[in-house]
């Protein structure tokens, strides 16, 4: 087995209820990605231009062990699996983890990330692992966000809408007085100017 | 001319005779427009023949929709031609008069 770089990382989670933390006897590698990315715009001539910057999810990759029984003369912490088989404890605990889809603590030897999934788990069996559980699993940074809720005052009916159509049945217009037949002539007189000012255009 | 039978009630319909044809006239409160709108259908045979006319001052409000029936004006009772407001919800029939003339009618 690889030499080991660390055996005190640790995985938390839980609630204050049902806190949670595991360690594993034997961590060979963390890979650490941290990404931001910048968004281009392509313009019809020239380069691309960039106009924001945003910053993905941090990724890790740890690979790391557990033995069946644990390492000859190394004190485990509290935190490491017990049983009779731990690798197959260690296994069935990392694929609980990876299927409840929750967030979780990983401290590493770099960092802290405060909220990890496991998004890829891959074991290693071959002769010189098969008394152990060799592991590489995949992480990735969960950003929460939260969303704000506005309650808008309900719209007030319009005077349109509280009424029904209303039939009036048949109706009568009734001649003109004297002020409307007025109105009426200066309306049509002055339609009459502009369309004589316009040329005719609008007619 | 003749003075249509309106009224401020936010959605009517109402049948009526302009010159030898019987009209269904409906009348709408737009709300978001803030105008009124009137829509022609013929009576006897049930076809739309305008929809949705604007009730504005100043215009013939059936040249763009529909000539045959005849001119149609917005007339502000409450003020002189060149400043009249436009019919508010409660306006129309009171303040607002809509007068029809036949196709072929010069005001006198």
């Amino acid at each position: 087995m690889p030499q080991a770089v660390t055996v005190t990382r640790r995985w938390t989670g839980g609630s204050d209820t049902s806190a949670w933390a595991r360690s594993f006897d034997a961590v060979e590698v963390e890979d650490h990605v941290f990404e931001t990315e910048v968004t281009d715009s392509p313009v019809e001539t020239g380069c691309s231009i960039s106009d924001h910057a945003y910053d993905r999810p941090d990724k890790l990759t740890i690979t790391a062990a557990v033995g069946v029984l644990p390492p000859p003369g190394k004190e485990l912490d509290q935190y490491a699996l017990e049983g009779p088989n731990r690798a197959a404890a260690a296994y069935a605990w990392l694929q609980r983890m990876r299927r409840a889809h929750e967030p979780f603590a990983v401290q590493t030897g770099l960092d802290f990330f405060p909220s990890m999934v496991i998004t890829a788990l891959r074991v290693k069996k071959d002769s010189k692992y098969e008394n152990i559980l060799y592991f590489t699993v995949d992480l990735k940074q969960v950003i929460w966000v939260t969303t704000q809720v506005v309650l808008f005052p309900a719209k007030p009916k319009t005077k349109r809408a509280v009424a029904a159509k209303k039939d009036d049945g048949e109706k009568s217009g009734s001649d003109p007085d004297d002020a409307i037949k007025v109105k009426v002539k200066k309306s049509f007189l002055k339609m009459a100017l502009d369309y004589v000012q316009k040329g005719g255009a609008s007619e | 001319m003749i003075t249509l039978p309106l009224t401020s009630d936010p959605y009517r319909t109402f049948t009526t005779v302009l010159g030898e044809v019987r009209y269904r006239i409906t009348t709408r409160w737009n709300e978001r427009a803030s105008v009124w709108t009137a829509d022609f259908i013929d009576a006897e045979t049930d076809v739309p023949l305008a929809r949705s006319i604007p009730i504005v001052l100043g215009a013939d409000l059936l040249k763009s929709f529909c000539p045959k029936i005849g001119r149609l004006f917005a007339i502000d009772m409450a003020a002189e031609l060149e400043h009249g407001t436009e019919a508010g919800v409660d306006d129309l029939g009171n303040r607002i008069k809509v007068v029809w003339l036949a196709p072929d009618e010069v005001p006198e």
